[in-house]
């Protein structure tokens, strides 16, 4: 890999490497004292969490220990905060402080159908806004005075959009926010005028559509752009072929996030190990516990998962004064890795790569399918370039259609190649997944507009029960 | 070899003296005060320490 060298970031940071050498008992030690705070604080001040606290017996918003909290303070999910927005427009009585203090909003994307939540954030709120973004790109390989290439749309009401600003000036760098505003193409050219792209910030589907349009143009990204030193994804799941791919492509490391609105920006990253390892296996995402405290329950019983386990996340702000969140229920999915077997340091961890919605969650003839189960399917194949899928009902049985089509820069495969890619991907599917689907190809001209956020699965069953 | 900078206390004497700024009068610059103070206050926060108890 031609990758240039980039100081670790544990040396380059005598805070971070502070962090990072904390003991798991220092680490639950500084994550108590921040939680006491919160809790006094929100007792104070949010009709809402008092509300919890007293559900659960907690007095005067004390907590003696992590075990108290978890056990005393009841869970919240998107539903709790909708009804009481609703109650109390705009922010609800979670706000937690002043309403003169919010100088910030962000609200959820509103793609669940439920509704849209929304977080009042003050001053310093914003700050660490970019502070939880630097800091997984600092330890990516971010650094001052790097031309940064910023593909997730800026501006407008989400996290997503104020986030990466707000990092890059924090670390230094110089950002181009071209995230939907220019086309691919149009990207590509600014790139190649900047004389230099040290850094890209983009969505697992987005970094691949950009990959794949370099190619078909016949650039060679790690040619074209010798300085970069870090890609940095968040999103959506993939096949550790494909992350092996991109950073063949590039000739850097890919590094992947875990954020979200309720997070106030990422809660984890693969710091600077990599999205896989030295044997192409899965890499990690250490959690960045002394900023969050998340839990991995298991769903139905709330009770946290064994290592190796998927569970839920749920997740407690411990730096954000404005519409915390307290054991917040996210419905992410996550593999579960315990800090003894994360490979050093005390930060628990999760797999990268195949985090996944509770909700998304398919019943598909009796197994339990997740989109990103078949993502990791389709996209150990790198002939495909876009994939769809939907799920739907005929003659009372379910069925399931899957769409690929081929990659720009493969366009030019026979058809009995194609016809082979078919049956390669539908048997990779069955391996998955355990369940035949419908595999067949059309042309890559049907997604467009499929770049940012890939919604890739419909679900119609429902649809083929309507008289 | 550079002697070594106390960063902690620095920020917080830095914050003291944005809590001074910050009760100005002048209403075009309160809301700037605030935010150099909520800056500070973020430095403090995310280095581990707590400037809103301290304050």
């Amino acid at each position: 890999m031609a990758s240039p060298a980039i100081a670790d970031p544990f040396v380059a940071s005598p805070l971070l490497k502070r962090f990072a050498g904390m003991s798991r008992e220092e680490l639950e030690a500084y994550q108590l004292r921040k939680v006491q705070a919160l809790c006094e604080r929100l007792y104070a001040k949010s009709d809402f969490y008092r509300a919890k606290m007293a559900e659960g017996g907690i007095v005067d918003g004390r907590i003696t220990s992590l075990d108290h909290f978890r056990k005393a303070f009841p869970t919240s999910a998107k539903a709790d905060f909708l009804k009481d927005q609703q109650s109390a427009p705009p922010f609800g009585t979670r706000l937690g402080v002043d309403r003169d203090e919010v100088v910030h909003i962000s609200m959820t994307s509103g793609t669940s159908g439920q509704g849209q939540e929304i977080y009042g954030r003050t001053q310093r709120d914003v700050h660490i806004l970019g502070y939880l973004h630097a800091l997984p790109w600092f330890m990516a390989g971010l650094r001052k005075g790097d031309t940064a290439l910023n593909c997730v749309p800026a501006g407008g009401m989400t996290t997503g959009g104020w986030g990466p600003g707000e990092a890059l000036r924090i670390v230094g760098a110089t950002g181009f926010h071209v995230g939907g505003n220019l086309s691919t193409d149009a990207k590509i050219d600014l790139m190649l005028k900047l004389g230099g792209v040290h850094f890209i910030y983009a969505s697992t589907n987005y970094l691949h559509t950009l990959t794949e349009a370099l190619v078909a143009r016949g650039i060679v990204p790690r040619e074209a752009f010798p300085d970069m030193h870090g890609l940095f994804i968040a999103a959506e799941g993939y096949p550790t072929e494909w992350a092996a791919k991109i950073e063949d492509y590039w000739g850097c490391r890919l590094q992947e996030g875990y954020g979200s609105t309720q997070l106030n920006g990422f809660g984890g990253s693969t710091c600077s190990a990599g999205v896989v390892d030295e044997n192409g296996a899965r890499g990690l995402i250490r959690l960045f516990e002394w900023e969050h405290l998340i839990e991995i329950v298991d769903p139905t019983t709330g009770e946290p998962v064994a290592p190796g386990e998927q569970g839920e996340m749920v997740v407690t702000n411990l730096s954000v004064q404005g519409s915390p969140t307290v054991r917040f229920r996210t419905g992410d999915a996550a593999r579960f890795v315990p800090w003894q077997e994360a490979g050093g340091g005390a930060w628990n961890a999760i797999e990268c790569g195949t985090i996944g919605r509770f909700d998304d969650m398919m019943k598909i003839r009796g197994n339990n399918v997740w989109p990103s189960m078949i993502d990791a399917a389709v996209f150990a194949h790198p002939q495909v370039g876009e994939y769809k899928g939907r799920v739907y009902t005929r003659d009372g049985k379910t069925e399931i259609e899957v769409k690929i089509a081929v990659a720009e820069h493969h366009a030019g495969l026979s058809a009995d190649e194609r016809g082979r890619l078919v049956q390669s991907v539908r048997a990779a599917i069955k391996e998955r997944s355990n369940v035949w689907m419908d595999v067949c190809e059309v042309p890559r001209a049907e997604f467009q507009g499929f770049a940012y956020k890939a919604r890739r699965w419909r679900d119609e069953r429902q649809d083929g029960y309507r008289l | 070899m550079a002697p070594v900078m106390d960063e902690d206390a620095l920020l917080a004497d830095m914050l003291a003296l944005a809590d001074q700024l910050k009760k100005t009068d002048d209403a075009l610059m309160a809301g700037q005060y605030a935010y150099l103070r909520a800056r500070i206050a973020a430095l403090i926060e995310l280095r581990g320490g707590e400037a809103e108890r301290a304050a």
